[in-house]
């Protein structure tokens, strides 16, 4: 054992965020033309434009993601109906978690590492990542 | 030989815990270095186990 390193995700990927949330079974929308911006929906039939959004099938309400200086993306919604956190957790903390094994994963296999993925405790998901 | 690992523990607040295995001196370090990068920032500690100095010790000594 070497060393150990706590770190605060922050979203950066959009194509590990679209996984993500594929996998929870939502839908990450994203403007065809860069530089325009798609329309997320909000209570009372309120939408507002963001560079890209999540979409919850069925739902009325959109989760808005917004492209921030330094690159990464905030996370914004409307979760007045329970439709977004039934979905994606309170929060959005299950798409974050989601979000972190598959970038974390790719980043690991970019390196030529093998990940294999396991459920730990708490609702917790561990990558045991082996480095030759 | 002591397997070389990385476990990337994300609980379910999304909150990340990266810890190096079998690794000696600084090599641990380069390995995680892409995956805590990918992922974020560091958040209030990260700490150094024993090993990682085995390899700045055995340096010093030649």
């Amino acid at each position: 054992m070497s060393h150990w390193t706590d770190i605060k995700t922050q979203i950066k990927d959009l194509a590990a965020l679209a996984a993500a949330v594929a996998e929870l079974g939502c839908e990450l929308n994203r403007p065809n033309v860069i530089g325009e911006k798609v329309m997320a929906r909000g209570w009372g039939g309120r939408g507002r434009p963001c560079d890209a959004l999540v979409r919850i099938p069925g739902g009325n309400y959109d989760v808005a993601l917004d492209r921030q200086p330094d690159g990464t993306y905030s996370v914004s919604a409307d979760y007045y109906d329970g439709s977004i956190e039934a979905k994606l957790g309170q929060g959005c903390k299950r798409m974050t978690q989601l979000y972190s094994v598959h970038k974390a994963t790719a980043a690991a296999r970019m390196k030529g590492y093998s990940v294999l993925r396991q459920q730990g405790p708490n609702n917790s998901i561990n990558l045991v990542v082996s480095v030759p | 030989m002591n397997k070389k690992q990385i476990i990337v523990a994300i609980a379910e607040d999304g909150s990340v815990r990266i810890d190096a295995v079998g690794f000696k001196g600084t090599a641990c370090t380069r390995a995680t270095a892409e995956i805590e990068k990918a992922l974020g920032v560091p958040g209030k500690s990260s700490g150094k186990k024993p090993e990682f100095y085995q390899g700045q010790q055995q340096a010093q000594q030649h």
